[in-house]
């Protein structure tokens, strides 16, 4: 029981970047009705920069924060441009497809500069712990839920305090009724696309400072995982992306220490195919409505 | 107040309108009348800036309308209310019609009173203010799309077919909202399947055919029995 609880704080902790992840991709997934599978390398892109900056020129978290934040929103934008703004509407394979071509290019780029592949990213101190009883809880899991928190916090308070929140809901919800609306979708659409990338940056520089390094498949993971939550959550649900991300954190943690890191993805991906197959809507997932007469 | 002339539109190789010129009068209903696939809706959408016309020019007091963005040409006061009710289905009522003021979000307490004001016009939207639209009835979600469009203070209003899908009960009721709309002095620019409804109400109508204009004129100026049935069925009063 024991065993358990504690693997339930550490998943939490895991999860809680994983929600973060499944909250950028719900963003664009809302925004544009379609995914954009570079997102987890756009944050590589962001990650990188900010391994490198506190690799060779400065310790400072905020420094290397505004390095990740900038390389990642710079990525964002690259491909909202060449995969979402200079597609068709209606062309929504078209789009898809080249975010992953756009991958591919991140993949090589960071490979390319990168040649060690696997560099050192400085955090905070983070060996100290709280015991309570018999449950040990690392300094890190409280600051990865207080981030986490207060990323939801204020996303909810811009969707729905803001009047660009309020127009970025429209387009989520309908974008042809936006469109009629007065709504200048462009601008709104970007402006999702540079949420996303922030709390990307958030969820990357939390990931690569938990983990004290970063590595060259950190953007077919951030993808994946991030796709995974999304799924398990709900899709086009921003409460279901934060759900899902702890949920998937949690099975991880309990699979791992129950029957080992090799059987850990197996389960993973069992969860997401019983996950499709019987919740296809996600556990929070968006409603279909009826078209009413 | 807009003068359209000679509008062309093309789904691809198919020409949807070949050369459209008619006039919407300040202060007046004017109606465009025809059959389906006509070229009824593609009309509204070109005006509204959604689709782009290969030719022609949209004219507002002297202002070119036609290559402007659509949140542009609503922000210069031409609204669409489209068809089959394009409403917000997940966001509030409230929040719906806040939307369609997207054009002038930074006048804060107009926006409170213009809300007031579609309360007032519909009570039954205020009732719901807190539901979600895609909970209402059809009639009351034409009664949203309308609300939301007079949101933006629209100089010019587009009705695309507003009584599609609806009980013949709630299409007496939207048309009553449509002539209040006209008695207020309002511009609307009604498009419609059900002509006889329409012409009750109309000053002005144009008859769309193919992607043609083949008449305008004024209800009562003419024998509308036969013209109705020259565009819809095809067939010519033998005289």
């Amino acid at each position: 029981m024991v065993d358990f609880v504690q693997n339930i704080l550490d998943g939490i902790s895991v999860g809680s970047a994983y929600s973060l992840l499944a909250l950028g991709f719900t963003l664009i997934f809302g925004a544009m009705g379609r995914l954009n599978i570079a997102y987890g390398p756009s944050i590589m892109i962001g990650v990188f920069a900010g391994a490198s900056l506190s690799q060779d020129v400065t310790g400072s978290l905020i420094l290397v924060f505004g390095a990740t934040l900038f390389g990642t929103l710079v990525a964002t934008l690259y491909v909202e441009r060449l995969s979402f703004a200079a597609v068709k509407t209606d062309a929504v394979l078209a789009s898809m497809v080249s975010t992953f071509a756009i991958w591919m290019q991140f993949d090589e780029i960071i490979a390319h500069l990168f040649p060690l592949r696997t560099y050192a990213f400085h955090g905070w101190d983070v060996a100290t712990v709280i015991e309570i009883g018999p449950f040990v809880i690392r300094h890190s899991i409280l600051l990865n839920l207080v981030i986490v928190f207060a990323v939801v916090v204020g996303l909810r308070f811009f969707l729905y305090k803001s009047y660009f929140g309020l127009a970025l809901r429209a387009v989520t919800d309908n974008r042809q009724s936006a469109i009629v609306s007065g709504v200048n979708v462009a601008r709104i659409v970007l402006i999702a696309f540079i949420l996303a990338g922030t709390i990307g940056a958030i969820a990357g520089f939390v990931i690569a400072m938990g983990d004290g390094q970063v590595t060259l498949k950190f953007g077919l993971w951030a993808t994946l995982k991030g796709l995974i939550a999304m799924i398990i959550g709900g899709l086009g649900s921003l409460r279901g992306a934060v759900v899902g991300g702890l949920v998937l954190g949690i099975i991880e943690a309990q699979a791992q220490w129950y029957l080992g890191a090799s059987l850990r993805e197996v389960i993973v991906y069992a969860l997401l195919f019983l996950s499709l197959v019987i919740l296809p809507n996600g556990l929070l997932g968006a409603k279909q409505h009826v078209h009413r007469v | 107040m807009l003068e359209i002339r000679d509008i062309r539109t093309s789904y691809g190789k198919i020409a949807a309108l070949k050369g459209v010129s008619l006039d919407i009068r300040e202060g007046g209903l004017t109606c465009l009348l025809g059959p389906n696939g006509a070229g009824k809706t593609t009309l509204i959408w070109t005006i509204a800036g959604i689709l782009r016309a290969q030719s022609g020019s949209v004219c507002m007091d002297g202002q070119e309308l036609c290559g402007l963005k659509p949140h542009n040409i609503v922000g210069n006061g031409v609204v669409t209310v489209p068809e089959n009710r394009l409403v917000f289905p997940e966001m509030t009522v409230r929040d719906n019609l806040i939307a369609g003021a997207f054009s002038r979000r930074n006048d804060k307490t107009g926006i409170q009173s213009d809300l007031d004001d579609v309360f007032d016009r519909f009570p039954r939207l205020r009732e719901r203010a807190a539901q979600e639209a895609g909970t209402l009835s059809g009639g009351e979600q034409q009664m949203l799309a309308v609300g939301r469009a007079l949101m933006a203070r629209p100089k010019v209003l587009l009705l695309d077919e507003p009584s599609t899908g609806l009980a013949p009960i709630i299409v007496q009721e939207i048309f009553e909202i449509i002539g209040q709309l006209r008695d207020e002095g309002r511009t609307i620019f009604l498009v419609e399947q059900n002509a006889n409804m329409a012409l009750e109400y109309a000053d002005h109508f144009y008859l769309l055919e193919q992607g043609n204009v083949t008449f305008g004129g004024r209800p009562g100026e003419v024998d509308h029995d036969e013209l109705i049935q020259r565009a819809y069925l095809g067939a010519r009063k033998a005289s």
